[in-house]
C-alpha cells in the first residue's frame, strides 16, 4: 500500500486533506461515474424509469460527501453509452455497484462447490458485461479512464474481475473511508 | 495537451478535456485555458445559446430533454451545460443530470455536460460562458444552460445567453412568490410547465396571473416578455416553445439587437476576466496571505477595525 494509502485511512480529515492535495495537483475534484449493474436494477428501472438503484446512490452520496464529483447514469445504460458519458463527463473513474441474487456468482469459473447454487442467466452476465465495458473503453479510445467494482461477490468473482482489467474489486465490508481512499490512489497513480 | 483540430471536428473526447481546462482551478491551466479560446474562438459557429432556469422540482431537466429532441429533430446540434450545487462542507457534487435526460444522452447531435458549482474564482457562470464558446467551436449550433433559479447563477447566466427562458410551477396560489423580483426583467419567457392533466387547469390560471405581472412592467426593448404553457412530461406544446425562440432570433437579428446584446456581454465579459486577474495577481502577492492572516486574527480579537483592516490590505498593491 502506498503512503498515501496509508495516511488517509486513519480518519476522515486525512481523506480530505488528501483530497485537497489532489484539487491543488489537478486543478479539480476527482470525478466518478458511478453505475448499477446487476439483477435488482431490471425490477427497478421497471417501476420507475431513470432511477438508480438505491446501491449505487448510497454510493454516490458518500463519496459526494468524501468530496469526489460524483456522475450518476441513468439504470438501463449499456456498454457503448456509459463509456460516451464517462467520456463526456471527462471522469476520471468509472464505479461500478453490481447486485446479484444471493448465493450466485457473476460467471468466473469457480472451485467445485465454491458456488454450488449455480448462477441464473442475469447474473452470470455481469461478468461478460464487465469485459465488454472494458472492451468499449478501448474501442473509444478512453483506456486511461479506470474502472472499479463493488459488490458481494465470491473470491473468485473478485478475481476475476481484477483478471480481466478492473482496476480494483471491492468488498461490500470495505468501510467507505478506505474505498475512497483506495479509488484516489488508484486515479494519482494513474494521472 | 487539448487536440484542437479533433475539437474542431466535433470529437467528444478534446472537447470534454477542453472544458476540463476551462474548468480548472489551477493557474497553469487557466493560462493554457485562455490561449486554447484565443484559437478556437474563430471558428466557433453561429449559434444560438439559450438559458433556462426554474425552481428545483419545475422540470428543467424533464424539460430539456423534450426540448433538446425537438431541436435535433430539426437538424441542430444540441450541447447542454447544466450547473449543480456542490456540497459546501467537503465540496463534492451529485451530477445526476443524464440520469433524468436519458433519450436525449444518446443522440449523436447531442452533447451533455453537467459541471459542479464548487467554488471557482470568479464565478460559475465564467466558466460556463467559456465552456459554451468551445461547444460552438465543436460545431454545437444551440447551447443549453441550465441552472437552478436560485441566487446569483441565474442572473450570472441571465447575462451570457441570447435568451432566458424561465420555467414555472403551474400552481397559481403562489404567484406572488412565483414573481421574483429580477425575474420579471431578466426573463425573455416564462413557461408554465406540467399544462397537462389536471394541471392544465391551475397552469392556465397562472398563465393569467404572469401575463398581468409582465403588464405591469416596463419593457424598454422591442420585445415583450411571452408568458406561455406546456407540459414537457406529454410533450405538449415544447414545439411553440421553439418557435416563440425562433421569433425572438428573427427579429432580434433583423433590428441588430442580437449582436448588440452579444457585444454588451462581451464587455461584461471582460470586466470579469479583470476582475478574476486582479484576483490572481492578489493572491499571487508574497505578502498577501501573511498581512491578511495576521488582520483576520485582529479583528477577530478586536484590535482592528473590518474598515481598518481592510484598508491595511488593500495598502500592500
Amino acid at each position: 500500500m502506498s503512503e498515501l494509502a496509508t495516511k488517509g485511512d486513519r480518519s476522515g480529515v486525512s481523506i480530505l486533506q488528501l483530497m485537497d492535495e489532489f484539487v491543488n495537483q489537478q486543478g479539480r475534484r476527482p470525478r466518478i461515474l458511478v453505475v448499477a449493474v446487476g439483477q435488482d436494477i431490471q425490477a427497478e428501472s421497471s417501476r420507475d424509469v431513470g432511477v438508480q438503484s438505491s446501491g449505487a446512490k448510497i454510493i454516490a452520496t458518500a463519496f459526494a460527501d468524501l468530496g469526489f464529483d460524483v456522475d450518476l447514469s441513468p439504470t438501463c445504460a449499456d456498454s457503448k453509452e456509459i463509456v460516451r458519458q464517462a467520456i463526456e463527463n471527462d471522469v476520471h473513474l468509472v464505479a461500478l455497484s453490481i447486485h446479484v441474487a444471493t448465493g450466485t456468482g457473476i460467471g468466473a469459473e469457480n472451485g467445485e462447490g465454491a458456488n454450488d447454487k449455480g448462477t441464473d442467466d442475469e447474473s452470470a452476465n455481469v461478468l461478460s458485461r464487465v469485459s465488454e465495458l472494458i472492451a468499449e473503453f478501448k474501442t473509444q479510445d478512453a483506456e486511461d479512464i479506470l474502472v472499479v467494482t463493488g459488490g458481494d461477490l465470491s473470491d473468485a468473482d473478485h478475481k476475476a474481475l481484477e483478471q480481466i482489467g478492473v482496476t480494483l474489486s471491492l468488498r461490500p465490508d470495505t468501510q467507505m473511508l478506505l474505498a475512497a481512499n483506495q479509488l484516489l490512489v488508484a486515479i494519482v497513480s494513474n494521472s | 495537451m487539448i487536440d484542437l483540430d479533433k475539437l474542431r471536428s466535433g470529437n467528444r473526447r478534446a472537447l470534454a478535456k477542453a472544458i476540463t481546462l476551462v474548468e480548472s482551478q489551477k493557474d497553469e491551466h487557466r493560462v493554457q485555458a485562455q490561449e486554447m479560446l484565443e484559437t478556437v474562438l474563430p471558428d466557433s459557429v453561429k449559434s444560438l445559446r439559450i438559458g433556462i432556469s426554474g425552481t428545483p422540482g419545475v422540470g428543467k431537466s424533464t424539460f430539456i430533454e423534450a426540448f433538446g429532441k425537438l431541436l435535433i429533430s430539426v437538424g441542430k446540434k444540441v450541447a447542454v451545460l447544466a450547473v449543480d450545487p456542490s456540497s459546501p462542507v467537503a465540496g463534492g457534487s451529485i451530477l445526476g443530470d443524464k440520469t433524468r435526460m436519458e433519450e436525449l444522452s444518446r443522440e449523436k447531435n447531442a452533447y451533455i455536460r453537467p459541471s459542479p458549482a464548487g467554488g471557482q474564482l470568479g464565478g460559475v457562470a465564467q466558466k460556463t460562458r467559456e465552456s459554451m464558446m468551445l461547444c460552438e467551436a465543436a460545431g454545437f449550433d444551440v447551447i443549453l444552460v441550465e441552472t437552478v433559479g436560485v441566487g446569483q447563477s441565474e442572473f450570472e447566466v441571465a447575462g451570457m445567453v441570447d435568451f432566458f427562458l424561465v420555467l414555472m410551477q403551474p400552481n397559481a396560489g403562489d404567484e406572488l412568490q412565483g414573481i421574483k423580483k429580477g425575474i420579471m426583467e431578466l426573463a425573455d419567457a416564462m413557461v408554465i410547465n406540467k399544462a397537462d392533466g389536471e394541471g392544465e387547469t391551475s397552469a392556465l390560471q397562472a398563465k393569467r396571473y404572469y401575463q398581468n405581472a409582465v403588464n405591469l412592467v416596463a419593457h424598454p426593448g422591442f420585445w415583450m416578455p411571452q408568458v406561455m404553457t406546456c407540459s414537457a412530461r406529454e410533450n405538449i406544446r415544447i414545439d411553440k416553445v421553439w418557435s416563440m425562440i425562433c421569433d425572438y432570433e428573427k427579429k432580434s437579428v433583423e433590428l441588430g439587437e442580437f449582436d448588440a446584446r452579444r457585444a454588451k456581454q462581451n464587455k461584461q465579459w471582460m470586466e470579469k476576466l479583470f476582475m478574476e486577474l486582479i484576483e490572481r495577481k492578489m493572491h499571487a502577492h508574497s505578502d498577501y496571505k501573511r498581512v491578511r492572516g495576521e488582520l483576520e486574527r485582529k479583528v477577530i480579537e478586536g484590535k482592528v477595525t473590518p474598515l481598518m483592516g481592510a484598508r491595511q490590505i488593500a495598502d500592500l498593491f
